[in-house]
């Protein structure tokens, strides 16, 4: 890697905790006849960690993606690289705007047409006026709706739903794109689409972190990998290997 | 620097979602639109609700209590309407945040886009039927004058307390769900110990302190002094809007700072 290149998205010795309470009271009935009885308790603090100490870089174009198996950590990372979550300890810069992709179609109206909707999901993702409607023509295409977007989206069938959540996510132009899980949308045809469209975004020069499952997805887009396991990082390089150790991980 | 920046900066949170703009508008359409578009009367009722309360009022009051307020059913009207958009903004806003739960946990929205879009949503109606105000005003023959030019800071004013209070609300609700029960009782104190209804000078004196110490009182004499006397609002009374306004904002600041950036991790 070019050392010239600044990396877009820098994680250093990232930990994240969670504190909860066990058998915190929830309700201020509660909180009022259990003192009254002398038994008040304001729950147990626990703590519960779901990343150690992870650290990578990820630069501009790189087709990155990390896979681990369930509750290794995966999504607590991509929440906190989208800055929904803070980290306990430890560094998270992102240098460029993120398209989130956690969930295809976030927000959606049921009540309002796919066209309206595009702008509604737009702007949950963060993007402006100006870049939506920049990127409108495209997604009406992507999404092969035709007529259809000006029809609510309640009577959508769910294919329709995910094109048109995967067609406006792919379409905007945030130069890193974080995707969960969400490749393998609508029939056959529109999944090739899909992962071309995919493939497409790398001459873009733009970035994709990928968090999945899938070895497949993985190796169907991706250069580089980052397998999770037991809340660290236990690999960062090419994709076949990346692919044995997360098989490996799953299996033991 | 933006002024925007400065301010949140300076705030430590963008209270007033100034770097959200294009957010705000598109939740506040849908809402708009949703509210409305199946409905063959639309934006009709919202304010034949308030115009029905209203004639309740004013026979309870002016025909069977015979209160002596002039301009009656204009004083009324200028005390439901605030009271109604007090009332259901907070309503709203209180569970706007658990209510959009699944936004929330996966796409980076500050919290705070929730109450504002909730409150501005509520506002946009309340704008819309203050002709109404006016028109009942005129009708009744309320003197028109300077003093009406108070009206945009004291609805102004009515919008930013509703709005820091819905906020500090939101956050207490994801942590005590009971608080839905507790506005209830809430807002019926609120409702009679706020001169929406009655004049403050009927108040006994050994219980003037009530107007003190109610964070809203002088918001609503100010608004009947306006639209049902055409008198200009005291000092006394513009001083305590302001006043009021501070500290709530302040609150909801503060409440913002303390848990805003905890909460997601919270439910």
């Amino acid at each position: 890697m070019n050392s010239q290149i600044q990396p877009c998205i820098q994680v250093q010795n990232l930990t994240k905790k969670f504190r909860f309470w066990s058998d915190r009271p929830t309700s201020i009935k509660t909180v009022l006849v259990d003192s009254l009885r002398g038994k008040f308790k304001f729950g147990k603090k626990e703590q519960f960690t779901a990343l150690e100490d992870v650290s990578f870089d990820i630069y501009p174009g790189e087709f990155v993606g990390i896979m681990g198996r369930n509750g290794a950590g995966k999504s607590t990372l991509l929440k906190l690289i989208t800055g929904i979550y803070t980290p306990t300890s430890g560094s998270i810069q992102v240098n460029q705007a993120i398209a989130p992709l956690i969930e295809l179609g976030a927000g959606f109206d049921g009540d309002l047409s796919g066209y309206e909707n595009i702008f509604l999901n737009a702007a949950i993702l963060g993007l402006g006026k100006n870049a939506t409607e920049a990127a409108l023509p495209e997604i009406l295409d992507f999404s092969e709706l035709a007529d259809k977007i000006y029809m609510p989206v309640k009577n959508y069938s769910s294919g329709m739903l995910v094109r048109l959540g995967f067609s406006i996510a792919v379409n905007l132009p945030s130069p890193i794109v974080l995707v969960d899980e969400v490749l393998a949308v609508g029939d056959v045809g529109f999944q090739e689409k899909c992962i071309k469209k995919i493939r497409s975004l790398h001459s873009q020069g733009r970035t994709l972190v990928l968090i999945t499952h899938s070895p497949i997805a993985v190796r169907q887009v991706c250069q580089r990998c980052i397998v999770i396991d037991h809340r660290k990082k236990v690999f960062d390089g090419a994709v076949e290997e990346g692919i044995q150790v997360y098989l490996k991980a799953v299996q033991s | 620097m933006k002024i925007s920046d400065i301010l949140t900066r300076l705030l430590g949170v963008d209270m007033f979602c100034l770097g959200k703009k294009f957010l705000v508008y598109n939740l506040v359409s849908r809402n708009l639109k949703t509210k409305y578009r199946r409905s063959v009367f639309g934006l009709f009722w919202t304010l034949l609700a308030p115009i029905a309360v209203t004639c309740i009022y004013y026979f309870v009051f002016k025909v069977i209590l015979q209160i002596q307020v002039p301009h009656y059913s204009v004083f009324i009207l200028s005390g439901v309407l605030p009271w109604t958009f007090f009332a259901q903004t907070l309503g709203e806003g209180m569970e706007s945040i658990v209510g959009n739960w699944g936004l929330v946990s996966k796409v980076p929205i500050p919290i705070q886009v929730f109450p504002f879009v909730n409150a501005i949503t509520n506002l946009s109606t309340l704008c819309l039927s203050i002709p109404v105000l006016l028109g009942a005003a005129w009708i009744s023959g309320v003197p028109f004058g300077g003093a009406f030019l108070y009206l945009p800071f004291f609805i102004f004013a009515l919008f930013f307390m509703t709005y820091c209070l819905s906020l500090s609300l939101a956050i207490l609700f994801v942590y005590f769900r009971d608080f839905r029960h507790m506005l209830t009782i809430g807002l019926q104190l609120l409702f009679y110990g706020t001169p929406v209804l009655y004049d403050p000078i009927m108040i006994p004196q050994k219980y003037k302190w009530i107007l003190d110490v109610n964070p809203i009182a002088y918001l609503f004499t100010g608004m009947h002094k306006i639209l049902a006397r055409g008198e200009s609002p005291s000092p006394h009374e513009v001083l305590g809007v302001a006043f009021w306004s501070l500290v709530l904002f302040a609150l909801s600041v503060l409440f913002q700072n303390k848990f805003g950036n905890e909460i997601v991790e919270k439910i």
